[in-house]
């Protein structure tokens, strides 16, 4: 028997809707500035995550028709069971002091990111990647005529425990998903 | 803040301010906003907009950690928009709740 329980209801049973795209805007935050999180391998949900005092996530904004399309997960087997790796994949735009500073930031410090899935209204809405073990830079690419205007980045989660983790408070409603995600790109305390 | 509620009250009925008064409105404000307070000589304005931003920080001044939210009365609050009053609310009925806010 596994660690996280059994099947216990029929898979795509109710017809869930399917997973078709992000929206253009996620939000990035650092690995280790996040004070506390609270999560359940077993539901795939994230249940609270706060910020050290003073830090906050930030919004990142993906232009084109398949925003964070590189995005996926891939399942590996270790000798001790199945784990996941979670890439996801973003243009920071321009080549200038500042996106190479961006680039440094991310290829020196661990991250973690939030998604929102197109359409989505319920605990799926918000997917999340690199809370558990952190986004490790895989990748960072500048090709001054290349087609994506700046440094191709792609962020990498190793040894994931979750298929897919998702932030869905305890009060169950997409409201309060939606308040964390207000609160956690907030100026930070 | 209920002297410097009195205070604003009084300006307003063009009571004079004594020097403590100043004092004291100087020294609130230089807490709650962080900035100097710069009056003129016989300025009045200034000291009854001083108030007003006393007022206005005051109750806003209260922090939570980002991503932390709480319900009161119908709606979610974090960081982004706690208020003073909201909070006292929130520990008026959970006081164990005090180390959620900074």
């Amino acid at each position: 028997m596994g660690c996280t329980g059994l099947i216990t209801a029929a898979i795509n049973a109710n017809c869930p809707t399917p997973t078709r795209s992000f929206e253009a805007v996620g939000w990035i935050g650092m690995y280790d500035e996040i004070l506390s999180k609270t999560y359940d391998k077993s539901t795939g949900k994230l249940t609270a995550i706060t910020m050290k005092s003073t830090k906050q996530m930030y919004p990142i904004t993906v232009r084109g028709k398949m925003p964070f399309k590189d995005t996926k997960t891939e399942a590996a087997e270790k000798p001790y069971g199945w784990i996941f790796n979670k890439t996801t994949k973003f243009t920071v735009l321009g080549y200038s002091p500042t996106s190479a500073s961006v680039v440094k930031s991310l290829a020196d410090n661990k991250a973690f990111m939030i998604l929102e899935q197109s359409g989505q209204t319920d605990s799926s809405k918000y997917p999340t990647f690199g809370v558990e073990v952190g986004l490790n830079f895989s990748a960072g690419t500048m090709d001054t005529y290349g087609d994506t205007g700046g440094f191709d980045v792609t962020l990498m989660e190793e040894n994931a425990e979750t298929a897919g983790l998702f932030l869905w408070p305890v009060a169950d409603t997409e409201a309060a998903a939606d308040a964390v995600i207000a609160a956690l790109i907030a100026p930070g305390a | 803040m209920e002297r410097i509620k009195a205070l604003k009250s009084g300006i307003e009925n063009s009571l004079p301010l004594s020097d403590a008064d100043k004092s004291y409105i100087r020294k609130k404000y230089e807490e709650i906003t962080s900035k100097k307070l710069s009056t003129k000589s016989g300025c009045r304005d200034c000291w009854h907009d001083a108030v007003i931003e006393i007022i206005h920080f005051g109750n806003k001044k209260v922090k939570m950690y980002n991503g932390d939210i709480i319900f009161v009365d119908g709606v979610w609050y974090g960081n982004h928009n706690i208020t003073k009053e909201i909070a006292d609310k929130h520990l008026k009925e959970y006081p164990q709740d005090k180390n959620r806010f900074l």
